[in-house]
């Protein structure tokens, strides 16, 4: 039960169970029992490699980037406010790695070969993801956001997939939220052109 | 409101950031424009797709890969701070033995300056140039017996601490 009684939904009851265990094993990382960062990296690790993939399109970079992050965390742990959730922190500190390897592959196919190069670029048609989602729409949908440009990409997955509040999201990808409102404003509009409506229809029929 | 009015709104912002007062009246709206509902409809299903977008299970394993990076930074650290420990307690040690020499040797050399003065017959011409004073205090020195050899020993073991004085870590 809520404050005057209101019943508290399980999913906001599941939230406030994690936030409970994110404080917690922040405070014992920092007391000495670094075993408690594996609890932090259980938490966040399927939503950080999520969020990987879609910005980069690359899941073996995605998983290093993941793995760089959490030990960057780890040894920046003291400079994280834990009055504050945890998962905005992490995927700040991944979304610059992954901004800094994209400029950097892009640097390498520059110099690499001057002609755009359709079977090295990443290609939304070209996804590592057919293998990971099944259902077809469901492809269809990621390929649709995945064809956005980075920033947009990014905000997009973090506002309305991670469910983030619009700070948050401004704190990870490093703007302010006016930038932010901007960037989901742009993305719907290319995506009301690559998202059809019975992809739309199919998502409702389902709820 | 009137739908031109709505339509930003519905186009421009997440339905989760209008306030109370907007969305009441966007409702309102909509309520008896067709139009305007549809684009909100359109609006709603997009972004409920997109809160449908999969999510993708990290691989097997990726927990532990990080479990034995943390851990090989977590001791590679320990190491590095026993390695700093280390060199600032020799350093200490380095700069006790200086001390150690030093204090002694300047009590040594200071209490043998005074005996020598308060009891020998060393006279310096103090009318003389300095040079010449010095030349004369050289010389006339050993005069003074075994007091001049304790002054010597007094300064050489200065010396030596001094020497012996760790310098400032280099970067």
């Amino acid at each position: 039960m809520g404050i005057q009684g209101e019943k508290v939904s399980p999913i906001r009851a599941e939230m406030a169970n994690d936030r409970r265990t994110e404080i917690d094993a922040v405070l014992a990382v920092r007391a000495g029992d670094r075993n408690a960062f594996g609890r932090l990296v259980a938490l966040h690790q399927n939503r950080l490699y999520s969020l990987m993939v879609m910005m980069l399109r690359d899941r073996s970079a995605a998983e290093h980037i993941v793995q760089d992050a959490f030990v960057r965390a780890f040894t920046h742990l003291h400079q994280y406010d834990e009055h504050r959730p945890f998962y905005p922190w992490i995927a700040a500190i991944a979304v610059r790695m992954a901004q800094s390897w994209l400029r950097h592959r892009a640097r390498r196919s520059e110099r690499e070969d001057d002609a755009f190069d359709l079977e090295r670029a990443p290609s939304a048609s070209a996804d590592p993801l057919d293998t990971l989602i099944a259902d077809e729409r469901g492809r269809t949908l990621w390929q649709a956001v995945a064809s956005l440009p980075g920033a947009q990409r990014a905000a997009v997955f973090l506002y309305y997939r991670q469910d983030m509040k619009l700070k948050d999201v401004a704190t990870a990808l490093g703007v302010t939220g006016g930038t932010i409102k901007t960037l989901l404003f742009r993305a719907r509009r290319r995506l009301r052109g690559l998202i059809s409506p019975a992809d739309e229809a199919g998502v409702e029929s389902e709820e | 409101m009137i739908c031109e009015q709505a339509l930003w709104h519905i186009d421009h912002l997440p339905a989760r950031e209008w306030r109370p007062a907007l969305r009441a009246q966007i409702q309102r709206h909509i309520a008896g424009c067709e139009k305007c509902r549809q684009a909100f409809d359109a609006a709603q299903a997009m972004e409920a797709a997109l809160k449908s977008l999969a999510e993708v299970t990290a691989p097997a394993g990726l927990d532990e890969t990080i479990a034995i990076r943390t851990s090989q930074h977590a001791a590679e650290q320990a190491a590095s701070k026993a390695a700093e420990e280390h060199v600032h307690t020799r350093k200490g040690a380095k700069e006790r033995r200086a001390w150690a020499a030093m204090v002694p040797g300047a009590a040594l050399a200071f209490g043998a300056q005074l005996y020598i003065v308060l009891t020998s017959d060393i006279r310096i011409d103090l009318a003389s140039a300095p040079a010449q004073r010095w030349l004369d205090l050289l010389i006339t020195l050993p005069q003074a017996g075994p007091s001049f050899f304790v002054l010597a020993a007094g300064l050489a073991l200065f010396t030596v601490g001094l020497f012996a004085l760790p310098t400032t870590d280099k970067a």
